[in-house]
Order: structure tokens, then C-alpha cells, then sequence
């Protein structure tokens, strides 16, 4: 029995397909379309998914779609009703996608892939738990979703046994920690539903100094449930966020181009540090609640990792599970598996260890693309000699574009489309920037450590919880060893690492442990490969002209190797493309 | 030659479609905004109705809401709201 998943139309389209309760396939659409967080309709996405399963649409026993659409769109209304007249530009801007597209899915179903049958619209943040709770290796777990907005919820809580998933209270829009979040964002010149990582990264650098300030624009109550002053806000109907008041408190709004200041760092320590109360506070509430000792986490929230590495110190719940995709593209896969095993009553029988769930290729395949580009390579005898030459180059400090096996799931690189560097060099952080990435300065590279050595350079929870392994937790590094690796150490001697398991990438792992027999620490750079602004690389076109495009040494693809210098022909340039 | 002449042609319609159905769009939703959105909010207003609850509240103990959302039978799932 096959269920596919869909979630599209407001960010981070995606799709997926269940089989029998397993997972076959999961991708984003901006993976394929190249545009990054594509919202559209994900056709490429759906057609992957039924590609990888060797099946086509009438083999699709149900869809499920990632909310109810009309209860967003009342939600929407009564935003306008609420702020008439001054919400006219925003209803004239958003009707026509409503009345077009978003409240017509199954037509579109219909008429872009010929499926006529069942179509089961599930609510929002029902599919965030069930995204995270369903694949997650517990069998019964508090649960804490947490995003901008639903249809109405912004932040709900409940507990789960079995196939059951009981969500028990919520917030509602337009009160959310999320838009919070966001609101902060575009105050700082950084896009929304796009850098709240960066606003993240640049909090180390400033003291939280604007907290007091902060605190007065939320009322939190002594369970952890909050609302928000929106005399600060306009976002519930503007199509901005930041309200004239919230600018006379915190300065004007930065510019993108404009230098990021003490001020900026400031500002995004103290929304850093409310952030952390605020999750903490709750996630005290939904333990004294439910009584679980497990807790799961989903929404675009659960990305903040910085406040996730915290979660098992500052809170009394044991262990903790983020899924990959936590943000809106994840509930794809929350509601194929809310329809295959609590709709439809079917056993849990999966559980997401690893993130290698979009399109692979073959060596036969990469090997037609090179030689038909007319690609200069060399191949590796066996993987012994592809993880020892690859681990060379990178203590060489040479830049590798590795691209090996499928696709990752979510929104982060994790072995399978990623760019490989030495963290030892203290100049390598530059080296990159420069290269290839083009990102602001203040941004720290993430490092790759096998499971194994974790502890030795991390100071990671024990034991290490499996989020790690799909880079969602920031950790402190153990004092002795951040001068061993600046180029993955934060201003605040922090690391937002990646755990890697043999089992989970062979070569990946290897390459990782080999470069510690030659540098005498076993751990990398891992970024994603790609450069700003553009979607990660899915295909070996896309590696390869990235690479083309940018600094990028080598390229490891499948057991192919890829020297740039051979290759002169197709060189562009990266730099010039490069956005936000 | 032809090929482009069309093709440049297609284009140029469209874009004029593109602005006329803009345009269109603009007018009707300006209208239905006026027409239906405007009275039904000033007379909501009127009836002290809040269609966003935006308040704060010192005395309330607790701002989480019941939701007890649980699985439901397939059938529910098929509606959009």
C-alpha cells in the first residue's frame, strides 16, 4: 500500500512515499526546480518519489495533503476582518493563489498527475508531530511543535503511545515564538522563512542586552504558555513584521547591505536567549503534563539548534528526537505516516536513522554524464583508495566537492551532497568564503565527527542523542580541543557537529576517520554544496557545475574523480550570482 | 525566422494577458474587499466581535487553549476545513 505525502504553497514544497510503513523517497522541490525553498506545486518531487519506487500515480492508494486549507484560509480572513482597512494590499496580493490553487488540490492532483482518488487533508501541526513522532525510535513521547503558524496554531503540545498522537493544547495565531523569531530577522536585514539561522549564528557575538527590552514585547505565564504584544507587530496584516513601535524600541531596520553591528549582535543574543526560556519553559510544562521521559519536536523552531543542545540540560525529559526536515517540508512525511498508521491503523515499523532519502545515481549513470560532457577523470581502484586519497587532499588542504550516494533529506548536507575541508587550518573558514560559499563572515562551519570520537571533542549529552547525527544540536567543544580545529569553533567555543555512524554513509565515515590517522583529528568541515543563495546540488550536472563555478579543488563523485584544473572549459562565476 | 516572429508574438501576448488579468484581479478584489470584508468588520466591530484575539491578560493563569486533537475517522480527513 502506497501513500504519498505532499506539503506545498507556503514554503519548502516537498514530497514523499510510504510504503507498507516504510519510507521509499522524500525530496524537496527546490532540489529540483533550483529554486531555493520553492513553494510551488512539487511535481519534480512527486515524480521522483514514484520514480524511486517503480510505481505510477494509479498504484497511489491515498494523498495526504500537510493542513486544511480552509481553515487557513479563515484564518486569513479574519486577519482581514481584524485589520480593515489597512490589510487591502495584502488581500489583493494573496487572493489570487487562494482562489486559484490553494483551495483547489485535488483538481490539481488531477490535472498534473492524473489522480482521481482519496485525497485526506490533515492539520498542520498534526502533521509536524506525526512527522517527528512516527519515524522516531520511541514508543511513547511527549510531543512539542512549534512554527510560525498553522492554520491557527502556532504551538501545540501533546503525547503519543503506539500509532496514537493525541495533541492536548495550543497556542494561536497571531501569538508565536516563531513569527517572533522572524520578526527579529527581518529587523536585522535578513530574509524570513529563509536566515533565521544566521540571526542563530550571529548571536554569540553580542551580549543580550536588549533581554529586558525583549521580555516587555511577551507575557509568559508560569506554564510556559505566552502571548505576544502586537501593538510590536504588523505581520497579521501587513506584509511586513516589525510595527513602528517595535522600531523606536530597537533602532531602524537593518539594510542587507549595511555592516552588521554591535547593535545587530545584541539584538540577536537577547532574541537568541528568550527563545531558550521561552522552550524551556514549556517543555517543563509538557513534562509535568504528560509524565514522558521522551520528548519529540517539530516545526521550524526545532531547527534552532543552538536552543535543542540545551534541551536535555536545562529541561528533566532523558532523551530527544528532531527529525531531519523538521521545518514545513518535513510534514510531508508526517502526514503519510499519520494516514498509514493511525487513519488507516497500520503498525509502525520505521524509523529514520539516516537522512539519505532523495535521488542517487549509479556509477554507470555519473560515468555516461562525464563522458558525454566530455569531463576529464580519474577512477578509484576500490573505496580504500577513494577514502585514503579523498582524506589526503583534505589534509592538503585542498576543497572537496563530495557527492556520494542519495540525496539528504532536509535542509541540511550530511554526507551525501556535501563540501569537505580540513578544520585544522585556522585560515580555511576564509579559504571557503572565498572559494565558494561567499557567506557573511560571522557564519562558523559546521564540523563532522564519527559517533565514536564524539566525546572526545564534544561536549555532547549522554548518551548522544540521534539528532546530532543530522546536525541539529550545538554542543560546546571541549576547551583543549578548539585550537586543534578553529575553523569549526564559534566565537563562543561552541559546534554545531554532525555525528556520523559507519553504518549509516561507509565512505563518508571513512573519510572522516582516515583524515584522523593523517591529522590527528578525526573530525571536518562539512558544508553544504552549494553556494549562497542556490538550493543544494541534487544531480551530478549540478555538482559538477558548481564546482566548475566556483574554488572548489576536487570533485569525489560516486568513485569518480573530478580535478577542476583539468577541467577549464566551463568555468563561471559563482560569486556574481550569489544572493541571501 | 517565422518561428521567432511567433514566439516573440506568444510572448507579448501573454504578457498582456498577464497585466490585463493583474489588473482585472486588482478591481474585483478591491471591490469584494469594500463590499464584503468592509461592512462585515465595521459591524463586527460595532458588536464588539474580535475576529483576533490580540490582548494580554495579567489575571488569566494560562494562555494555552483546548485542542484535544485526535485521530478521527477518514472521513473527516477528506474535508478541507
Amino acid at each position: 500500500m502506497y501513500v504519498l505525502g505532499i506539503s506545498c504553497y507556503y514554503h519548502d514544497a516537498s514530497a514523499c512515499l510510504v510504503k507498507d510503513g516504510v519510507l521509499v523517497a522524500a525530496a524537496e522541490e527546490e532540489r529540483f526546480s533550483r529554486i531555493k525553498h520553492d513553494t510551488s506545486f512539487p511535481l519534480h518531487a512527486i515524480k521522483y518519489c514514484l520514480q524511486e519506487a517503480g510505481i505510477d500515480i494509479t498504484q497511489v492508494g491515498h494523498v495526504g495533503f500537510y493542513e486544511k486549507p480552509l481553515l487557513k484560509f479563515e484564518r486569513l480572513l479574519h486577519q482581514h476582518l481584524h485589520a480593515f482597512p489597512s490589510s487591502l494590499p495584502t488581500f489583493i496580493k494573496a487572493m489570487p493563489s487562494w482562489l486559484n490553487e490553494k483551495l483547489r488540490l485535488p483538481r490539481t492532483l488531477k490535472k498534473k498527475l492524473g489522480y482521481t482518488g482519496p485525497v485526506l487533508f490533515i492539520e498542520h501541526h498534526l502533521a509536524h508531530a506525526a512527522s517527528v513522532y512516527l519515524v522516531s525510535p520511541f514508543t511513547s513521547a511527549a510531543i512539542l511543535t512549534v512554527d510560525g503558524v498553522g492554520e491557527w496554531a502556532t504551538t501545540t503540545y501533546g503525547k503519543a503511545a503506539g500509532t496514537d498522537i493525541t495533541l492536548l493544547k495550543e497556542l494561536r495565531f497571531p501569538h508565536s515564538i516563531g513569527l517572533l523569531y522572524s520578526t527579529l530577522t527581518a529587523h536585522l536585514g535578513f530574509s524570513v522563512n529563509n536566515s533565521e539561522y544566521k540571526v542563530m549564528g550571529l548571536a554569540p557575538y553580542g551580549t543580550p542586552t536588549y533581554y529586558d527590552d525583549l521580555r516587555k514585547l511577551i507575557d509568559i505565564k508560569e506554564d510556559g504558555s505566552y502571548r505576544l504584544d502586537m501593538s510590536y507587530f504588523v505581520y497579521h496584516y501587513k506584509g511586513t513584521m516589525p510595527s513602528r513601535k517595535f522600531i523606536e524600541v530597537f533602532g531602524p531596520v537593518r539594510k542587507p547591505s549595511e555592516e552588521v553591528t554591535q547593535r545587530h549582535k545584541d539584538l540577536a543574543s537577547s532574541l537568541q536567549k528568550l527563545t531558550e526560556d521561552v522552550m524551556v519553559g514549556m517543555l517543563d510544562h509538557i513534562h509535568d503534563v504528560t509524565g514522558e521521559k521522551n520528548l519529540c519536536m517539530a516545526g521550524g523552531v526545532a531547527l534552532n539548534s543552538v536552543c535543542n543542545g540545551k534541551i536535555l540540560s536545562r529541561t528533566k525529559f532523558k532523551d530527544v528526537y528532531i527529525q531531519p526536515a523538521a521545518g514545513d517540508g518535513g510534514t510531508s512525511v508526517g502526514v503519510a505516516f499519520y494516514i498509514h498508521n493511525c487513519v488507516l491503523k497500520q503498525p509502525r515499523r520505521y524509523v529514520m536513522r539516516d537522512a539519505y532519502l532523495g535521488p542517487g545515481y549509479t556509477a554507470a549513470e555519473i560515468r555516461k554524464f562525464l563522458d558525454e560532457q566530455g569531463v576529464t577523470y580519474t577512477t578509484f581502484k576500490n573505496d580504500d583508495e577513494l577514502v585514503k586519497r579523498t582524506a589526503a587532499m583534505i589534509n592538503d588542504n585542498n576543497v572537496i566537492g563530495w557527492f556520494q550516494g542519495r540525496m539528504e533529506w532536509g535542509p541540511r548536507a550530511l554526507g551525501a551532497r556535501s563540501i569537505l575541508s580540513n578544520p585544522c587550518n585556522p585560515k580555511m573558514q576564509d579559504i571557503l568564503n572565498v572559494k565558494v560559499k561567499h557567506r557573511e563572515r560571522f557564519r562558523p562551519f559546521a564540523p563532522v565527527v564519527a559517533v565514536e570520537d564524539a566525546l572526545t571533542y564534544f561536549e555532547c549529552d549522554k548518551p548522544i542523542p540521534l539528532p546530532t547525527d543530522f546536525m541539529l544540536m550545538v554542543y560546546p567543544i571541549v576547551p583543549a580541543a578548539r585550537k586543534k580545529i578553529p575553523a569549526v569553533t564559534h566565537v563562543d567555543g561552541s559546534g554545531r557537529l554532525q555525528t556520523i555512524r559507519k553504518e549509516q554513509n561507509p565512505r563518508y565515515w571513512g573519510v572522516v576517520k582516515e583524515f584522523g590517522k593523517r591529522s590527528g583529528v578525526p573530525i571536518l568541515i562539512n558544508t553544504s554544496f552549494n553556494i549562497r543563495g542556490e538550493p543544494i546540488v541534487c544531480t551530478p550536472e549540478h555538482a559538477y557545475r558548481c564546482m566548475m563555478g566556483t574554488g572548489i579543488d576536487y570533485l569525489v563523485m560516486d568513485r569518480f574523480l573530478i580535478k577542476r584544473e583539468d577541467n577549464p572549459q566551463h568555468m563561471w562565476d559563482s560569486e556574481s550570482i550569489a544572493t541571501d | 525566422m517565422s518561428r521567432e516572429f511567433f514566439a516573440g508574438w506568444l510572448a507579448g501576448f501573454k504578457k498582456v494577458g498577464h497585466s490585463f488579468t493583474t489588473i482585472t484581479n486588482a478591481v474585483f478584489l478591491t471591490l469584494a474587499y469594500v463590499i464584503g470584508i468592509g461592512p462585515t468588520s465595521v459591524i463586527a466591530r460595532l458588536a464588539r466581535k474580535r475576529f483576533l484575539d490580540t490582548t494580554l491578560d495579567s489575571v488569566q493563569q494560562s494562555y494555552w487553549c483546548d485542542h484535544e486533537l485526535k485521530t478521527e475517522p477518514i472521513e473527516k480527513y477528506e474535508r478541507q476545513f
